[in-house]
């Protein structure tokens, strides 16, 4: 997402300093072909738009349908959840019926699993794509001393625990780290 | 900048949402006779200023320079959010922050040096640091060797290269 906004306000950078330009230019009169005297809105645009009859009103509600629906896109875009939504409750059939296991259960538990170790101050999961296709999304906090190398295995066997009681097998997306406080302090 | 932009997107789809119904409204009011809630003489209005006019080019300088602004923020180099960390074939992320945190905490326990600062950034393949602190000069392998130590827990590739510059703090006669 960070790109794709990177982007689009780069493009809107564009647009905004050549019409900015051009504007300025045209005000000025070095616009080649428009005289600066020319009204902002020439009468000839008025006139156009009565000609065009009933094409004028439904272009002008189809592109401000069209600019109302790319708002909407853009705003999901912003609002999404970080790696999608989540995965759907699971429904297992267990002889007698279906037991369902609700996907926040899941990822609570992992949770809470990660965080029992002392080096994991707290461990935020997000269980995302399919119940076939499963994917999990970590970021854990750290104690400022820790190891990643060492956390690393403890991760791993959090995972195995937990494919072994969830019964799926999510492919791990994005483990992102980061460590809690730990100031640097003065030695000397 | 990730969550300005962000922020700024979001605000700029509710300008765009609005914008288009606005736009619906307006002209389905206006076709009904009853224009709502622009008037219609905008454009007559709009159709007696002269592109010439000074608040014209005011405007339109203010737009250019908005843009310019925008594009420059932009496209102003920015310093990576996290750094890959690589062990068996997987790859963690460690936040840029914690990874120079970790490196002066390192530079200041191990190499005994007041004020440590550090800057870390790189690849899979190799991770850079500049370590700035002051002590004397002969701490230099030290700060260098507890740098090194403390980004290799913290997964990062084997090749590391901290380019360390040491300070002597001025005595005070």
């Amino acid at each position: 997402m960070s790109a794709a906004n990177r982007a689009l306000w780069i493009v809107i950078g564009l647009l905004l300093l050549g019409v900015g330009v051009a504007g300025a230019m045209a005000s000025l009169d070095l616009l080649p072909g428009i005289n600066a005297d020319a009204s902002v809105l020439p009468m000839s645009l008025n006139a156009r738009w009565r000609d065009w009859g009933f094409w004028a009103p439904a272009a002008s509600i189809a592109i401000g349908l069209a600019v109302a629906g790319l708002g909407v896109l853009l705003l999901w875009a912003q609002l999404r959840r970080r790696g999608g939504p989540a995965m759907p409750d699971m429904d297992v059939p267990d002889g007698r019926g279906h037991t369902r296991i609700a996907s926040r259960t899941l990822v609570r538990a992992l949770s809470t699993d990660l965080s029992r170790d002392r080096d994991i101050a707290d461990a935020r999961v997000w269980l995302t794509g399919t119940a076939d296709q499963p994917r999990l999304l970590l970021r854990l906090l750290v104690s400022p001393g820790a190891d990643l190398r060492q956390l690393r295995g403890l991760v791993e066997g959090a995972l195995a625990r937990f494919t072994t009681t969830a019964g799926i097998d999510p492919q791990v997306a994005d483990v992102e780290v980061r460590m809690s406080g730990g100031s640097v302090s003065r030695v000397v | 900048m990730r969550t300005a932009n962000r922020i700024a997107s979001a605000l700029l789809a509710l300008v765009l949402i609005a914008g288009g119904l606005l736009v619906v409204v307006q002209t389905v009011s206006a076709l009904v006779g009853r224009p709502w809630p622009i008037p219609t003489n905008w454009r007559r209005e709009l159709g007696d200023v002269a592109l010439s006019e000074q608040r014209v080019l005011g405007i339109c300088i203010a737009i250019g320079v908005v843009g310019l602004i925008v594009l420059i923020a932009e496209l102003i180099p920015r310093r990576q959010a996290r750094l890959p960390a690589t062990m068996n074939g997987t790859t963690w992320w460690v936040s840029r922050r914690s990874a120079e945190r970790r490196s002066a905490r390192a530079a200041s326990l191990g190499g005994s040096v007041a004020h440590p600062r550090a800057d870390v950034w790189g690849n899979s393949q190799r991770w850079r640091v500049r370590v700035r602190a002051e002590a004397p000069p002969h701490r230099y392998e030290a700060v260098e060797r507890a740098v090194r130590e403390e980004l290799r827990a913290l997964g990062a590739p084997d090749e590391v290269t901290v380019a360390t510059s040491l300070k002597q703090r001025g005595r005070v006669a």
